[in-house]
């Protein structure tokens, strides 16, 4: 059939149901990649700005995201998670209403279980399990963004709709605090005041569940979105299995979508579980692990590789991208923090030593052996492919206040002046702050160069001068001394020839007594 | 604004109606959901004619168009019961329903306590449930009025009484 007419491609089931038909269109694959795609902005001239800004133009990385196959999975699976749910909940037929009644049963006749039979539901549940820092959390707030999160109907019925709700899975895996957030949440979102009728301190558990499983239905929310469920391996008494069951019980009888979002620390949880299990493979559980080294990831990084703010341009290299994945084994916020800290790194050893802005592989190292201390375990844990051990490493908030630690310490060498010798403006700064902490100038300038005697870096000089001090004044004096004393040992007095026969290894007696400084006792018999 | 309205049907009671706003906010406390329709909890709900339709009407969604008077004409017998009152009774049976203080109202009418109003015709009743099931909206008013006569003649008592 050859037609001009744009073609319909409504479908009946989503567009006779006022829920499905008011959310946005469903997205193609290149309207997806755009609706997700957040490069950072970027200019072929901000490389000539001076360094103070762009310090900050390099934490744009920070909000950069590309999207990767697994996010366009992701897109689909949710698309399908939410719209579905909703198939079974229609205001225009009786569907809904029954639902409502349902609801009011179960809260008067005190029994969460009645009326499955009525009303079946056409919701699943789907878990995202992956490593920290594969940006999960990011792309499901990025995903869910692109839904309104309320949506007012005015007729039939009046009512918000609630597209969807996150909530973060509570610490110690209480269903009671999740319905606490649960109604603090559409508190927030309706001014509506469920905190005070429903939540309040005299009410049981199982009433609360009931109330909480009711607004849900009530507001027809499209998903619920679980976040950090790996809390429940802190679960103390009960165990994860209430929660879970709690979960497994919104997604059968009452018809809510559930999406479950964790580390692989959850992972044990939810297959211990077996229908949760099941019931989160229904939709397929994603599984989203660091890369591999492979097209995708090479893309990621290229793409990645040409927001340089560095004053020349470093071109990638097999080298620098195999660097890029061995020190970062493929965890994507992980490369994008040591892309961000490379390019400070590179830009504070312009300014302290005047070496050139290029990203090189000692470089990198250097940022890893400094900065990533913190995660050397859960990278160890990649290599080896421990997955008991990232299980329990499993988390990069660390680095995350690392990062932004480092660059708030970021303070740019004082330029005195031009005229200084680049040398001298970098013991500026440190002596000057040795100082200010009340040590005496000549001892801080001995301080310094005793650190700078040990090897120690221009970031650590001032670190190593401290330890330096602490370990004690007389060590730090010390070399004073012995530079004075050296010169004056004559090579023909004794301690002179002792010196020289120690070093050329032979034994001091025997040498002294060569020089006729010591008489051998049985020429003195002899004698 | 109450963050959830029912669509009313036709020829339906307000008392129907707000009864089904209670059963669908799952409630299970008669008293807040009159706080939460009228602002208070001492307001009564009444089958035949309902006060306090000032306060109830602020907190009805704006676009339902659900004003004090609307209210009154629509979804109460309000004009039936005053069909043969002077007009200076009319208004002020109206004004004190819009505003409140309307417990001399029904002694004003004279409308006993054992008034009628349960009364309602059976075939109408079963359609009626039907229709809901079915997701058409039913028509109660008439049934519920004792000089209407449907298809079928003969009344019968129902269980649900009358508040007051």
């Amino acid at each position: 059939m050859t037609t001009n007419e744009p073609q319909d491609f409504q479908l009946p089931e989503y567009s006779g149901n006022p829920f499905i038909a008011n959310l946005p269109p469903i997205l193609s694959m290149a309207a997806a990649l755009n609706a997700l795609n957040a490069p950072p902005a970027f200019h072929e001239r901000e490389r000539s700005f001076p360094d103070e800004l762009r310090v900050h133009c390099i934490q744009r990385l920070n909000n950069y995201f590309l999207p990767l196959e697994q996010h366009l999975k992701l897109e689909t699976a949710l698309s399908v998670l939410i719209r579905q749910g909703y198939v079974s909940r229609n205001p225009l037929d009786k569907t809904y209403f029954q639902r409502l009644q349902d609801g009011h049963d179960r809260i008067v006749h005190k029994d969460l279980l009645l009326g499955r039979q009525r009303s079946p539901s056409t919701a699943s549940s789907m878990a995202l399990v992956g490593c920290s820092g594969m940006g999960k959390s990011r792309t499901v707030e990025r995903l869910l963004n692109l839904y309104p999160k309320i949506i007012y109907h005015e007729a039939p019925y009046s009512f918000y709709q609630i597209v969807w709700l996150k909530l973060d899975c509570p610490l110690q895996g209480s269903p009671k605090q999740l319905c606490i957030s649960f109604f603090q949440a559409i508190d927030g979102l309706l001014g509506t005041n469920y905190i005070r009728d429903y939540a309040g301190s005299r009410r049981g558990l199982d009433e609360m569940i009931r109330n909480m499983f009711h607004v849900a239905n009530l507001h027809a929310v499209g998903v619920l979105v679980i976040d950090e469920i790996q809390h429940l391996n802190q679960t103390r008494g009960v165990g994860p299995d209430v929660l879970l069951n709690f979960l497994v019980t919104l997604v059968n009888t009452i018809g809510i979508p559930v999406l479950i979002v964790g580390t692989h620390g959850a992972m044990s949880v939810l297959q211990g579980n077996f229908r949760q299990a099941r019931r989160a493979s229904g939709l397929g559980g994603l599984v989203w692990d660091n890369l591999k080294p492979d097209r995708t990831w090479d893309h990621f990084v290229e793409t990645m590789w040409r927001y340089q703010w560095t004053q020349e341009f470093t071109p990638l290299t097999d080298d620098l991208r195999q660097v890029l994945y061995e020190e970062s084994q493929g965890i994507i916020d992980v490369v994008v923090k040591l892309f961000m800290l490379a390019q400070l790194r590179a830009i504070r050893l312009r300014a302290v030593r005047r070496r050139p802005e290029h990203l090189d592989r000692e470089l990198l190292l250097q940022v890893v052996a400094q900065d990533f201390k913190l995660i050397a375990p859960m990278i160890n844990a990649l290599k080896r492919g421990d997955e008991r051990a990232l299980a329990k490493y499993d988390d990069l908030r660390p680095l995350q206040k690392h990062v932004q630690q480092v660059f708030a310490d970021y303070a740019p060498p004082i330029p005195v002046s031009e005229e200084p010798p680049p040398a001298e403006t970098s013991q500026i700064s440190p002596l000057r702050a040795l100082v200010a902490m009340g040590i005496a100038a000549d001892l801080a300038e001995t301080l310094l160069a005793r650190a700078r005697q040990e090897g120690a870096d221009e970031f650590d000089l001032l670190e190593t001068a401290l330890a330096l001090f602490q370990a004690g004044k007389k060590k730090a004096a010390t070399p004073k001394r012995e530079k004075r004393s050296k010169p004056e040992v004559a090579l023909d007095s004794v301690h002179g020839i002792v010196q020289t026969a120690l070093a050329a290894g032979h034994s001091p007696h025997e040498v002294l007594k060569a020089a006729g400084y010591v008489r051998d006792p049985l020429q003195d018999l002899a004698g | 604004m109450l963050p959830y309205f029912p669509p009313a049907y036709p020829d339906e009671l307000l008392y129907s109606l707000l009864a089904r706003v209670h059963c669908h906010i799952g409630e299970s406390s008669p008293k807040r959901t009159l706080d939460a329709l009228f602002g208070s909890r001492s307001v009564r709900a009444g089958v035949a004619l309902q006060g306090h339709l000032q306060a109830l009407s602020e907190r009805l969604p704006p676009n339902r168009e659900m004003t004090p008077d609307r209210l009154l004409m629509q979804f109460t017998l309000y004009p039936l019961l005053t069909a043969f009152q002077p007009e200076e009774v009319r208004l002020m049976v109206r004004d004190a329903l819009v505003s409140g203080h309307s417990d001399w109202v029904t002694v004003r009418l004279g409308l006993g306590r054992r008034w009628p109003i349960s009364r309602r015709c059976s075939l109408d009743a079963q359609q009626g449930m039907k229709n809901i099931f079915a997701g058409r909206p039913p028509s109660l008013l008439a049934g519920r009025i004792p000089l209407v006569q449907q298809e079928a003649p003969t009344l019968f008592l129902t269980r649900i009484q009358p508040s007051q």
